[in-house]
């Protein structure tokens, strides 16, 4: 069977031959250059990236501020003001994950009694509090008396936790 | 008048509690950020001892100054020796606020007895009881955390504010016959 590609034709040639003109195909080399070359349409959709996430306006600052608060190892629990290195981490990678999900404007950050990191969204109907601790992310808001609230545990599943914070955010 | 004696089986709905505050550092690294009015963070709302969060009963209808003075001496006290930390004043709202739907959580009057040889203020009294003192349990389907974001969404919700008045200076502690005294006052009655 003769399988004929772009690349194929181009390689027809035309000769002259003493009666009338003929197609000639060229021989087999020409199907084996094509399988060696990489193509566009070679690449399996589980490979594919999806569109890339614009991140919120306040990521690097956050990053800065989490990243100024870690405490030298090792940590002096009694310390105030001061985070946990893991914890500094989950943040960031969650806030990596997240930002593009969470409201606009900046989030206010303190340490909790346990030392987990809070972060507070205001929103305009409510506020979203987020907590990051060494187990999870718990995020919480009451919205017209009603609290809405999603656990995500660690390793964090980027798109579980964008679709749970989605959830709260939209009604924000 | 004399200081308002506040009903040790139930808290009515219209008192005024108040939870109080004490200052702590913010985030080392976050000096530059702006703190959001009118709120107050979760951690002045974290349950300091099993399942409960204290509060106090500041007045019957309003602030009562009385109870104010009577509470600001033991505020700076616990301030100072239990937590370590300077005393700011109390966030403050009327009960019903947490005792009526959609919250319906329950507050019970739980007045803390004198401790003996305890310090007591410049007057005698001492500055380990508190007549005022009340709680509110946290319900086994919330964990501290839930509890401490919906107390901070309550208290924020008609923010108020009530500042300490400055510490007294002048603190003792109670001597043998300051002691006795008060044994035998108790005693009789």
């Amino acid at each position: 069977m003769v399988k004929a590609t772009a690349q194929a034709y181009s390689d027809i040639w035309f000769r002259q031959p003493i009666s009338e003109f003929i197609f000639e195909f060229p021989a087999a080399p020409a199907q084996h250059q094509i399988a060696t070359q990489s193509l566009p349409s070679d690449q399996k959709l589980g490979e594919l990236t999806g569109p890339v996430v614009i991140a919120a306006k306040w990521i690097s600052i956050i990053q800065r501020r989490i990243k100024q608060s870690v405490a030298d190892f090792p940590a002096d629990p009694n310390q105030e003001g001061l985070l946990d290195s893991d914890i500094a981490t989950y943040a960031v990678c969650f806030f990596n994950a997240v930002s593009d999900v969470l409201p606009a404007k900046e989030p206010y950050l303190y340490t909790s009694n346990k030392g987990d990191l809070v972060a507070e969204f205001a929103g305009r109907h409510g506020k979203l509090t987020s907590i990051v601790g060494k187990a999870a992310v718990n995020s919480f808001a009451i919205i017209d008396g009603r609290m809405l609230k999603t656990t995500l545990s660690y390793p964090l599943d980027k798109i579980k936790a964008r679709r749970e914070l989605m959830r709260i955010t939209n009604q924000l | 008048m004399a200081l308002w004696t506040p009903d040790a089986t139930a808290v009515a709905k219209n008192e005024f509690v108040g939870r109080r505050l004490f200052e702590r550092q913010g985030l080392k690294g976050a000096q530059d950020q702006q703190r959001p009015a009118d709120t107050y963070e979760i951690y002045h709302f974290e349950e300091t001892r099993d399942g409960e969060v204290s509060l106090d009963r500041l007045g019957k209808t309003s602030v009562d100054g009385k109870v104010k003075n009577y509470l600001n001496p033991r505020s700076h006290y616990a301030a100072t020796l239990l937590h370590k930390k300077e005393f700011l004043g109390w966030a403050v709202t009327q009960a019903k606020a947490i005792q009526s739907p959609p919250n319906s959580y329950t507050i019970s009057p739980s007045p803390i007895a004198a401790q003996d040889g305890g310090p007591v203020t410049d007057k005698g009294e001492s500055l380990t009881e508190n007549k005022f003192h009340a709680h509110v349990a946290i319900p086994d389907r919330l964990t501290p955390y839930e509890m401490a974001v919906i107390l901070a969404h309550i208290f924020e919700k008609d923010y108020r504010f009530e500042n300490a008045a400055p510490a007294a200076s002048a603190q003792k502690s109670e001597g043998w016959f300051a002691a006795a005294i008060r044994k035998v006052r108790s005693l009789w009655g």
